[in-house]
């Protein structure tokens, strides 16, 4: 019996987890799925949006597919991509996303809402027009998307509203730089707990520091999280106070806690957190 | 005291900070509903504002006068008058489904196609379309969360003591998302 229940859990995680994944997770700033970019011709892309992003924070992302999945039209997919991806910086929203779907010949830039004044819809529209739809009709489309791709980066350089001089950390991720040092930060605050619960003779003060503590966090956050909290203290207590020793530190220190570092590698795309709200225009060829 | 005392005093206290946590967590859903209606309603302004640009710039190119451009004027005088949420909707959709009618009939002049000037107005018109859709989108999945809290049990007994009701999501009119048929010689 046990047997079935697991496989019908994991079953149901993994199906779970397949109706999530609708949308892709971009690593890279070109992903060229429908291939159609030779890769040497790929890899200077690559380099120029990577460099740009550095020096701008700006995220210009290309992704071209073979077909639009079914149900999905270019610009709700485009969408889908863009939320899911984060593309641009979270409180600048300066993400770009050019999706080109080559068998339904279609394309589309879906804006960042950040980025919404300084490249209108009319202006990726006429872009479309003028320079992608003739290139990529001739084939070319190594050359429609380099050429549009330049001008929309000389076009956010000469309007550039916010450049980002101060800070060179652009990569600062709260998740993986903080993590660290607040996950330590805890250990020391649980240990410091554990040493006053173990030579405290009650058995029920844990829960009272428990939901003191959790008070102070539901002022922030939910309700849930102090009840929690309080059970949680009230366990703790009742079990270092019966083997007072059990938690105690064997000496030594923290010494493993060092180095946490930043994790993205130079080229690679992680999104910053930006967001679109439907801008951008359509094209056909 | 006694150990009683402080039990239910204990209990009493986690009553009381749970209900004001339901009712804050309610009022705060409300307030982002609410907000983002109010981005709905910034695209549909924007929408408005497009749409007398691309009107004149078709109409100077078309010899007869196209029974839609009555209806799309007909419209925007209805939304402009729309005293409630659903007659706002309401209005929306048929703007909707006129300028639809509008579109196809852009496609059918080659002169209005191959305009720079109906060609960007048509991009922007469309960028509005979509940016309405995704705000809507978003406006229904507040609604969502707002009424799954409604409507669940805890949240439900709070909800209906503070008298927060369900909400209805925003759905357009129906018909509005079938391609219109175009009969020129209205």
């Amino acid at each position: 019996m046990k047997k079935i229940y697991l496989q019908i859990f994991i079953i149901s995680v993994i199906s779970l987890f397949s109706l999530s994944a609708q949308a892709q997770k971009l690593t890279q700033y070109v992903t060229d799925d429908a291939n159609i970019i030779p890769d040497e011709q790929q890899v200077i892309l690559e380099n120029k949006l990577y460099a740009f992003f550095a020096s701008t924070t700006n995220q210009i992302v290309i992704l071209t597919i073979e077909e639009l999945p079914s149900n999905e039209t270019i610009e709700s997919y485009a969408y889908k991509i863009f939320q899911e991806n984060t593309i641009g910086q979270k409180d600048k929203n300066n993400g770009l996303l050019f999706l080109i779907a080559v068998n339904d010949r279609q394309n589309r830039f879906e804006t960042g809402y950040g980025l919404e004044p300084i490249i209108p819809d009319v202006y990726t529209g006429r872009l479309q027009r003028d320079v992608i739809a003739p290139a990529f009709r001739d084939g070319d489309y190594v050359g429609g998307i380099n050429s549009s791709v330049d001008q929309i980066i000389d076009r956010i350089n000469k309007n550039e509203v916010y450049v980002d001089t101060e800070s060179k950390n652009y990569d600062l991720d709260l998740n993986s730089e903080m993590a660290g040092p607040i996950f330590f930060l805890i250990i020391i605050f649980f240990q410091m707990i554990i040493n006053i619960f173990s030579k405290s003779k009650s058995y029920w003060a844990g829960g009272v520091v428990g939901f003191i503590i959790g008070l102070i966090i539901y002022l922030f956050s939910g309700f849930i999280i102090a009840f929690v909290l309080t059970i949680l203290g009230l366990l703790l207590d009742m079990i270092v106070s019966k083997h007072p020793n059990m938690f105690k530190a064997k000496g030594g220190g923290y010494g493993g806690w060092g180095g946490f570092g930043r994790g993205s590698s130079g080229g690679g795309f992680s999104g910053g957190g930006g967001f679109s709200g439907g801008g951008g225009s359509s094209g056909r060829w | 005291m006694k150990k009683s005392t402080i039990i239910i005093l204990v209990i009493v206290g986690i009553i009381l900070l749970w209900s004001l946590s339901a009712y804050n967590s309610l009022v705060s859903q409300r307030e982002q509903y609410t907000a983002q209606w109010s981005q709905v309603e910034n695209q549909y302004q924007r929408r408005f504002d497009l749409i007398p640009n691309l009107v004149n710039a078709i109409k100077g190119s078309l010899n007869q006068e196209l029974e839609v451009f009555g209806a799309i004027a007909q419209a925007r005088t209805q939304y402009s008058g729309a005293q409630t949420q659903e007659e706002q909707v309401q209005a929306a959709s048929r703007v909707e489904s006129a300028l639809g009618r509008l579109l196809v009939i852009t496609e059918n002049y080659p002169e209005l196609k191959s305009s720079l000037l109906v060609q960007d107005l048509l991009v922007q018109l469309e960028g509005t379309e979509n940016r309405v859709s995704v705000e809507r989108q978003k406006y229904n999945e507040f609604i969502k969360n707002y009424n799954l809290q409604v409507q669940r049990i805890p949240g439900s007994i709070f909800a209906a003591i503070f008298g927060f009701d369900v909400q209805p999501y925003f759905e357009s009119t129906e018909g509005s998302d079938v391609p219109p048929t175009v009969d020129l010689v209205n």
